[in-house]
């Protein structure tokens, strides 16, 4: 995959929306005392304080969806105490006690990543982060050739950030799939890959062609965009177009690719004498 | 239809009603709910309407086609008003000798009336029949006396008297603050206080608030909220109109919302109908009944099918066209519901307690009920029991006395097992705890739920391996797959729930089901997902010895489990009727008149049908 460069600015970290933002909570995650905004989500706190909470469906550049489960923690107010997803709590209580890794989180979090690696069995990337919670076979019923978790998070991008909702969810229960409308190819992938860059288990595959840019899961086949210089196929033409109703950039800037617009500006300021 | 400026105008109206209203005049009031008219009461109206058209009879008498009165065993129903004499099974051919008999003559026709199973005697008034005498019936006691599509029957009964009442005696924090003190609790399932819900909602910021009735009833076997749409839909809509006022008035605008499922076409049909008439006559609109600056309106939705939706968040998305699929609740519906503004959503039976509320005080609404649950419940009874149809009954009563005084108890010689409440993700509760009283909290604490109010009992020939296995396959279907617990969770738990079933358990599986009912509780996102385990935790509780004999004997104590069953003919008791040799499918029996038979095990399919047939108890089920 290349020229990506610009589209992945698009991923800086979401920024978290605040209620009142000034109220500051202090709180304590397994026995460590810390003081955060109203509004911050546990797992930020959390790694705010060096405390590690694994992750399967976050990702910070989208709204949490909250259903890999991977991400629970515990917590105790008053005597009650409950298991939540810590992606998308957001911590609004003084005195809130968090904890990471009580019996009940191990237990339960062990539980769901075996449900997980049963589903996923020919995932390596799964098998590997099961092997680091000491999983490393189960019992349980596999189904084979399954890599996807149905994290959400190709569908969410492809909405939220890219805007333009190519891919979906098809049935559901345990029929539940990502899928494109009617299983056709669609007008509205553009071929951006950023379904691709963001999939934890890389089951979505990209293939760059000469011709055309091949994302086998959705059957999408977009021509791909030619270097008006160097000839070589940088990104896909309606990825481009999409680019230049987000962002107005000079035509040049978006005819040319990386390599030939850097040797271009360094042409440029050669010709002025330098910085 | 009058059109209401003024409350007063409304008092007035309600009292021409009642003065053309001669309580001596005798009418028919003809069950037209859903078991009814199963039953064929259509048939049985048809030949009232027919009967009372054609032939002069001596005595004017009315006829109304009502929603449902409850007792569904015994439909259809027919209900001599003012005697109030109650005919079961009525057939279309029983009409003229009703007309003739007990209209024109006041008599008693003896065998339509309901005989007691116990003591043989029969009972003509309807308020003592057992089944209605320990009932308290005060949201649903209305639905035999008004034709729901008639806008004036709820009025002259004393319909949208709360209403003026609200608008211009109470500012909406007293309402509340009444709602409140009555304790009424959610009756969808989750049995949040109501008041408080409301007092949240009012205080949310936002630029509108809507108020929502949850009327995505699902649960297999429960009908209490369609019948009241069906029976009552005006007492629904007067208790939504008096929400939206404690809620949103003089705060911000108010949008109404029905979600109703598409399967009731009929309670959608009579709400759309009941939302109409409310609007001709100043109840829905603008400036309603003339209290300035009060406007509201009602929305009707209905559901694609899918049980995940009378879940609110789903349900939420659902009304905003996306697919129904929860989302995490950290931050509530109250707060950012529907296009993330303060909504209110609840239950079709709460909203029907409001106004009773209004009416008679919180005082007496508390009178009622036990220390954290106030009121009455609408239950359906349904499953191995005599009288199966919709009860109404006063919180902190005991299962006994549901299952045996109001439900005359099991069916045939079997006996009771256990009762499953709350509908599928509800809990199995055993016999030795029959004495529960049945209210939010206990149920809660036996790991069962109140639910939305499904019952359903069982009796000696049900296998609780299976019944698990039943309600998680309901589940299982209806899950959205949206997180991993309920998703896979249910998958992997009914994968082994099957293999026990089929005599393969394997080692540890009885702790691996407890393991990952656990967690999916723990850890789904929705309340489906984490109540699915109920059925299963419950029953692996209470019927431990159930499992054991599945999973360690490879038997099925109640016979149900085709694979752990074998059938034999004992041949002392076999006196060679041939009656089950001629039933056999599968030809598998083999054996001459009046000489015990045989079953060939090699051909036989398990299907029972040898063992329902046998008279002389010579099949044996092992």
């Amino acid at each position: 995959m290349y020229g990506q460069t610009r589209v992945f600015a698009l991923f800086a970290p979401r920024k978290e929306k605040m209620e009142e933002p000034d109220k500051i909570l202090n709180i304590i995650i397994d026995d460590k005392k810390a003081a955060i905004k109203s509004g911050t989500t546990i797992l930020n706190a959390a790694r705010r304080a060096g405390i590690d909470i694994p992750t399967l469906c976050y990702h910070p550049a989208l709204e949490p969806y909250g259903v890999c489960r991977v991400c629970i923690v515990e917590i105790k107010r008053g005597k009650r105490t409950r298991v939540v997803t810590s992606c998308n709590y957001p911590i609004q209580d003084d005195g809130l006690e968090i904890f990471t890794n009580s019996e009940r989180i191990k237990r339960d979090r062990k539980m769901v990543i075996e449900l997980l690696l049963a589903r996923c069995w020919s995932s390596k990337v799964i098998r590997e982060f099961a092997a680091k919670y000491g999983i490393t076979d189960t019992e349980l019923q596999k189904t084979e050739n399954e890599e996807c978790i149905l994290c959400g998070l190709c569908v969410n991008v492809c909405r939220d950030l890219i805007g333009q909702s190519a891919i979906g969810f098809e049935s559901r229960g345990v029929d539940r799939k990502t899928s494109v409308p009617f299983r056709k190819p669609n007008d509205a992938c553009i071929g951006c890959g950023a379904c691709v860059y963001v999939c934890p288990t890389g089951c979505i595959k990209l293939e760059d062609l000469p011709e055309e840019r091949v994302i086998e899961r959705w059957r999408s086949e977009i021509p791909v965009l030619v270097c008006k210089s160097c000839g070589r196929g940088f990104g896909t033409v309606k990825q481009l177009e999409v680019l230049k109703n987000k962002n107005p950039l000079a035509k040049f800037y978006l005819e040319k690719c990386p390599k030939c617009r850097e040797k271009e500006l360094a042409e440029v300021m050669v010709r002025k004498g330098g910085f | 239809m009058t059109f209401f400026k003024n409350p007063a105008q409304l008092i007035e109206y309600r009292k021409k009603l009642q003065a053309g209203f001669d309580p001596h005049q005798p009418y028919i009031a003809i069950c037209g709910g859903t078991g009814c008219m199963a039953l064929g009461a259509a048939e049985v109206r048809r030949a009232f309407q027919e009967a009372i058209s054609k032939n002069g009879l001596k005595v004017k008498v009315n006829m109304k086609f009502t929603g449902c009165h409850g007792f569904c065993e015994k439909g259809p129903l027919v209900v001599i008003h003012p005697q109030e004499n109650l005919y079961v099974s009525v057939k279309a051919k029983d009409v003229p000798e009703i007309l003739e008999k007990s209209i024109a003559q006041n008599e008693i026709i003896e065998r339509l009336l309901y005989r007691d199973p116990i003591t043989k005697e029969k009972i003509a008034k309807e308020s003592e029949v057992p089944f209605y005498k320990h009932q308290k019936r005060l949201v649903f006691g209305m639905n035999g006396m008004i034709d729901p599509t008639s806008i004036d029957d709820y009025i002259r009964i004393g319909g949208y008297s709360a209403l003026p009442k609200v608008l211009f005696e109470l500012s909406p924090e007293q309402v509340i603050a009444e709602v409140s003190k009555a304790d009424l609790r959610g009756r969808g399932g989750g049995g949040f206080p109501a008041g408080l819900k409301w007092e949240t909602c009012r205080n949310a910021p936002g630029d509108i608030k809507y108020i929502i009735i949850n009327a995505d009833e699902g649960d297999p076997g429960a009908y209490m909220d369609r019948s009241l749409l069906e029976g009552n839909p005006h007492s629904v809509l007067e208790g939504l109109i008096i929400g939206a006022y404690a809620v949103a008035f003089g705060k911000s605008p108010a949008q109404g919302y029905i979600y109703v499922r598409h399967e009731y076409p009929l309670a959608v049909k009579y709400f759309i109908n009941a939302v109409e008439k409310a609007r001709e006559s100043g109840l829905l609109g603008k400036n309603i009944l003339g209290k300035d600056g009060f406007n509201f309106e009602v929305q009707i939705n209905q559901g694609g099918g899918a049980f995940v939706c009378g879940e609110s968040s789903a349900l939420m998305q659902s009304l905003e066209g996306k697919p129904g699929e929860p989302r995490a609740k950290y931050i509530h519906t109250v707060h950012k519901g529907i296009y993330n503004q303060p909504s209110n959503l609840n239950n079709v039976e709460t909203y029907a307690n409001v106004p009773l509320i209004i009416n008679n005080g919180a005082d007496w609404y508390r009178s009622m009920g036990t220390e954290g649950s106030k009121g009455t419940k609408i239950f359906s009874l349904v499953g191995k029991i005599n009288n199966t149809g919709l009860v109404e009954v006063p919180m902190g009563i005991t299962l006994r006395k549901i299952v045996y005084d109001i439900g005359g108890g099991i069916r045939g010689k079997r006996k009771f097992k256990a009762i499953q409440t709350g509908g599928p993700s509800g809990g199995c509760i055993p016999e030795s705890m029959l004495d529960l009283h049945v209210d939010y909290d206990e149920l809660t604490k036996v790991g069962s739920m109140m639910g939305s109010g499904g019952m359903i009992v069982m009796d000696s020939d049900t296998c609780m391996v299976d019944v698990a296995r039943y309600f998680l396959n309901f589940l299982k279907e209806e899950s959205c797959g949206k997180c991993t617990p309920c998703r896979e969770g249910i998958k992997q738990i009914l994968v082994i729930l099957n293999r026990i079933c089929e005599g393969k358990a394997r080692e540890g599986d009885l702790l691996r089901l407890v393991d990952m009912g656990t967690t999916v509780q723990d850890c789904a996102l929705c309340a489906l997902g984490g109540t699915a385990a109920n059925p299963l935790l419950t029953t692996i509780k209470y019927f431990e010895d159930e499992y054991k004999a599945h999973i360690y004997d490879k038997k099925c104590p109640a016979g149900v489990c085709r694979a752990l069953v074998t059938y034999g003919i004992s041949e002392a008791d076999c006196t060679g009727c041939m009656a089950c040799l001629k039933q056999c499918p599968q030809d598998a029996i083999t054996g001459e008149k009046k000489k015990p038979h045989k079953i060939d095990l090699e051909k036989c399919i398990k299907c029972g049908v040898c063992y329902e047939t046998c008279k002389f108890d010579a099949v044996q089920r092992k």
